[in-house]
């Protein structure tokens, strides 16, 4: 067996018991790794109408066949669980090195299922795994949790914070610090678990099956991304907050909860600001010559980022033109492991509600929460990650607040997940990629900002409805196969699906061609959707929020129009060989293999 | 006067805001060749809200109170 270890540890807390498992090298072949395998395997093992938070739950950290291979950027994981904020199927990715390490230690993945009767952390140091007593952890930050729990240069800690302690639905798993698998509220199952923290030390190697083909196509790799001017010189610089200032000047940057689509300060909290007056140094995950990980720092606070969306978050949509204290924000939610995009969003919910009246009987305790008021958003930042005061009721994101509020329209989610920082009236294949997203409202599920925004690989005309269902199509099913293979999404602004095959049979000894790397991506799209019509999401929820499909854009060169949705998801269904109600047919599924 | 806003390091010995003189017939390359920029180096072009890439932007005539953005191969996520 190539590219994978063939061990999957599997821990269950409610027995303490620790197994390992031999990994089904078909099984994995089929679902590739990472999202795909994690996907399959949790389907296979839970009722997917569990409640996500109950020791019925379980929580799978997996790897690709490429992580902890020498394949540039290989080294990210995924977190797969059912999501306690939005119900659906929770696959939620991380860089850093935490991936690797596992590898090294051995391991493909871990599976933990039940729930300790007190906080504990798990401990492996390759063959030898343990699970222990986390009461000198529990409740400390993610920081100061990270420094107590890392012993050795070859260990690295992944950990829950505060957050994910009292059970914020919109909690991150964190590795290395500031690395966050931060969607979907995976920190909270582990939180549910008693799990703060698996610690992991290993130095094993993984076996490839041709290491000299393997490490041309490295070389190859690593070329086009540093020739290419993304990867090679626009990302490195700028990191991905470089995009503030073409999402802005294109009408798309939400602002004030997505009222509008132009904010007139975006230059004052762009990458080119970030990088002129607080980067201190690049942060690159594991083997990763783009780099475009940020460590920044201000008179209070330093650490990793902030990227682009959590700019967005606290910045625009909460309308705070003031780049330190976004930075602070990102620094706090960091250390309580909470997502910095829900968080974000949950403010500028709040602000909205307050706009309203309909926050009189909140106490503020002295921090109006206002749009614009930059000590505010900090100050109740910290207040969702300790789950005090109002920040307790905020700390389970928009749709449970502004339902509690009477005005769920207010939250801009898509189910249940909070929308990310693109407004789709006027990106209108990206708006069918969030409506579609089987987590709900993400843009990593599918970046159609890259082909209609950004021009790569070609520039398509932003407001054009023909042609994108397909585009949409073929974009979803690739991301799914780098997120199952263990490399970068952002590798494929220079790699193809050609490129990303050739990798993947050196690794592992297969012989597939980029249309079978469209294909198993197509295969972990579907099982996505199976395991969330199983849930009980129902294909209904593949909409928008109303304000995106009802109301014209007021501002902006996007001004006066709305998201099309409407005429673009037959012709999705359609092209997916789903049925004219959004379900799978069985014909479609017999051809992926999963009838 | 035509506002021009330059990004990234579009801004390196340019400033981030350009204001051009209008006069007719003036074109998005005549105002990259004014700023001695390489439309080559640039990868999206926004004139009064209209985006695309500079070879389809390169021919696009000016009004006397345009907004030109010029954004270099940039991308994220």
């Amino acid at each position: 067996m190539y590219g994978y270890m063939g061990k999957i540890l599997r821990i269950n807390l409610s027995e303490s018991s620790i197994k390992v498992d031999d990994l089904d090298f078909e099984l994995a072949k089929k679902f590739v790794g990472g999202r795909g395998l994690g996907t399959k395997m949790l389907f296979d093992e839970i009722d997917p109408k569990v409640d996500p938070l109950s020791p019925d739950n379980k929580i799978i950290f997996m790897n690709g066949p490429m992580s902890g291979t020498p394949t540039p950027t290989g080294g990210r994981y995924m977190v797969i669980t059912k999501s306690p904020l939005s119900g659906t199927i929770a696959s939620s990715n991380s860089g850093g090195t935490w991936g690797a390490r596992l590898k090294y230690a051995g391991y493909d993945g871990i599976i933990v299922e039940g729930k300790a009767d007190k906080p504990v952390y798990i401990n492996i140091d390759e063959d030898d795994v343990e699970i222990k007593d986390a009461s000198h952890v529990w409740g400390k930050l993610v920081g100061e949790t990270t420094d107590i729990l890392q012993t050795d240069k070859d260990t690295n800690v992944l950990t829950i914070g505060p957050g994910g302690e009292k059970l914020s639905r919109m909690a991150a798993v964190m590795n290395e610090r500031d690395r966050a698998a931060g969607r979907s509220g995976v920190g909270a199952v582990m939180g549910s678990k008693n799990l703060k923290a698996i610690v992991v030390t290993g130095r094993k190697k993984v076996s490839l099956y041709d290491e000299e083909k393997t490490r041309g196509n490295n070389r190859n790799a690593t070329n086009k991304l540093k020739e290419n001017p993304v990867t090679g010189q626009g990302l490195p610089t700028y990191g991905t907050a470089v995009l503030v200032n073409v999402i802005n000047a294109n009408g798309v940057l939400p602002t004030h909860n997505f009222q509008k689509g132009v904010f007139d300060s975006a230059d004052d909290i762009s990458g080119e600001t970030l990088a002129e007056k607080y980067l201190i140094r690049k942060d690159p995950c594991h083997r990763c010559p783009i780099a475009c990980g940020r460590y920044s720092k201000t008179d209070k606070v330093e650490g990793g980022g902030p990227e682009y969306e959590t700019i967005w978050a606290f910045g625009a949509d909460c309308g705070v033109k003031d780049l330190e204290a976004i930075i602070e924000a990102n620094y706090w939610c960091n250390q309580y492991g909470v997502d910095t995009i829900s968080v974000g969003a949950t403010l500028a919910a709040a602000m909205e509600l307050k706009e309203e009246g309909l926050l009189k009987d909140v106490d503020f305790e002295g921090h109006e929460l206002d749009f614009g008021n930059a000590e505010a958003m900090v100050y109740w930042t910290k207040k969702i990650g300790s789950r005090e005061g109002f920040g307790d009721k905020m700390a389970d994101g928009s749709l449970r607040l502004c339902k509690a509020y009477g005005r769920e329209a207010l939250s801009m989610t898509v189910k249940g997940l909070e929308l990310p920082a693109y407004d789709p009236r006027g990106v209108q294949g990206h708006g069918l990629t969030y409506a579609t997203s089987n987590r709900g409202g993400c843009h990593v599920r599918g970046y159609m900002i890259s082909p209609e925004i950004l021009g790569l690989p070609e520039k398509l005309d932003r407001m054009e409805l023909k042609d994108k269902p397909l585009w949409v199509k073929i974009f979803q099913d690739l991301t799914a196969f780098i997120d199952a293979s263990g490399l970068c999404l952002f590798t494929s602004f220079a790699l193809g699906a050609d490129d990303y095959a050739t990798i993947y049979n050196a690794i592992v000894g297969t012989n597939w061609t980029g249309e079978d790397v469209l294909k198993a991506g197509e295969r972990i799209y579907n099982i996505e959707r199976q395991f969330n019509l199983a849930a009980g999401i129902t294909p209904d929820q593949d909409t928008l929020p109303e304000r995106l499909l009802k109301v014209e854009m007021p501002d902006g060169p996007t001004k006066g129009h709305v998201h099309y949705l409407d005429k673009l998801l037959p012709e999705y269904y359609e092209l997916r060989g789903w049925d004219v109600s959004g379900i799978p047919t069985k014909e479609r599924l017999a051809e992926l293999g999963l009838a | 006067m035509i506002t021009v806003k330059l990004y990234a390091y579009l801004r390196d010995n340019r400033g981030k805001v350009v204001e051009v003189e209008y006069r007719e017939g003036l074109t998005i390359q005549m105002i990259a060749d004014q700023l001695s920029l390489d439309l080559n180096d640039v990868s999206i072009v926004i004139c009064d809200g209209k985006d695309d890439i500079p070879s389809k932007m390169k021919d696009v005539l000016v009004k006397p109170d345009s907004l030109v953005h010029f954004f270099p191969p940039v991308a994220g996520g």
